[in-house]
């Protein structure tokens, strides 16, 4: 058994904030060789924008400006997404290099398996389809992004309880190559709180990683680290960089 | 010139480029894909300057060997593609 660590459902801090603690748990996660598995919530709707999109393409500014929406970028890659407040179950998972395979494409099946084992403690089937989507039924409950910096591994992602496709619409201009994939929810199939799936999600990486968690509260060298990249991830050069 | 490509069993590619006398003059990637590390998005694009555009699939693929960058969701050959498709030359 691997010692892992466990924070749950942080709701408090914005979204640049909660982009800096991923990259700082990263980073954490390095310096003690011990994965770290974080659920968080956002508590106004937000958009985030994969590390090599283009904001302008991307995002319908006017509608994000007027409704007061906050954009922030990922230090992953992947798409642009609707991060709807209500709705949705995000995860980070960091750890070393080590537990994950060398492969990238790989270690993303690798690490949506212990997200699909977990949800399938549920009675539902989700599978993984593509680079880094879990789908139920044909349709995409969960995306996923990772990155590799300092010897670790963070990949991040959602789950979607319920969700809000109108506006979606509203704030992202979608191509209708990706219109195609359709979005679904756990709810559709399920009557099952979020707590439930997390815990779900939970078991599904204590499983597939052979981890045994402990609850973790956010440290000050954490924050501090943080704090520091929050400057970062707030930063007009960071959010308009590409 | 603006260009997209929705990779099949891939990405979206998005290609903003100028050309003189058939070689890459400047060239920026967007996309929801995935490059390994990040950072060497700017590598790659500042590489590819000069490059001619119908040597993008051959001069880049070995760029990104020998500095052991990995790119999920589209090739060299796509951005190759991409551009002589919708090229005059």
């Amino acid at each position: 058994m691997v010692k892992a660590l466990f924070i749950n459902n942080e709701k408090v801090f914005d979204s640049y904030m909660k982009m800096a603690i991923d990259e700082a748990l990263l980073l954490k996660s390095v310096e003690i060789d011990t994965p770290i598995l974080r659920f968080y919530e956002w508590n106004k709707d937000a958009v985030a924008l994969g590390y090599f999109q283009s904001y302008d393409k991307e995002v319908s500014n006017n509608d994000v400006i007027d409704d007061n929406i906050e954009i922030f970028r990922r230090l992953t890659g992947g798409g642009v997404v609707f991060k709807d407040s209500k709705g949705e179950i995000n995860y980070s998972i960091v750890m070393p290099e080590k537990y994950v395979t060398k492969n990238i494409s790989q270690s993303h099946e690798q690490i949506n398996k212990a997200i699909i084992t977990g949800l399938e403690t549920l009675g539902i089937e989700p599978y993984h389809q593509g680079i880094n989507d879990i789908l139920l039924n044909g349709k995409k409950i969960s995306g996923n992004a990772q990155t590799r910096k300092s010897g670790g591994v963070l990949q991040h992602g959602t789950i979607l309880h319920t969700f809000d496709t109108q506006k979606m619409h509203k704030y992202l201009k979608i191509p209708k190559e990706k219109l195609e994939k359709g979005v679904g929810t756990i709810n559709e199939h399920l009557n099952i709180s979020k707590e439930e799936i997390i815990l779900a999600i939970k078991s599904g990486f204590e499983k597939e990683f052979n981890l045994e968690f402990e609850n973790y509260v956010l440290e000050e060298e954490v924050l501090e680290k943080a704090f520091e990249l929050y400057n970062k991830y707030r930063s007009n050069d960071w959010i308009y960089l590409r | 010139m603006q260009l997209s490509y929705k990779v099949p069993n891939g990405k979206m590619l998005n290609v903003d480029i100028e050309i003189e006398q058939n070689k890459i003059k400047e060239i920026k990637l967007t996309g929801d894909f995935f490059i390994f590390p990040n950072e060497a998005i700017k590598d790659i694009e500042n590489f590819l300057k000069d490059t001619p555009i119908n040597q993008i699939n051959k001069n880049l693929s070995n760029f990104l060997k020998e500095n052991s960058i990995e790119i999920i969701g589209f090739s060299p050959q796509d951005i190759e593609n991409l551009i002589i498709k919708n090229y005059d030359y």
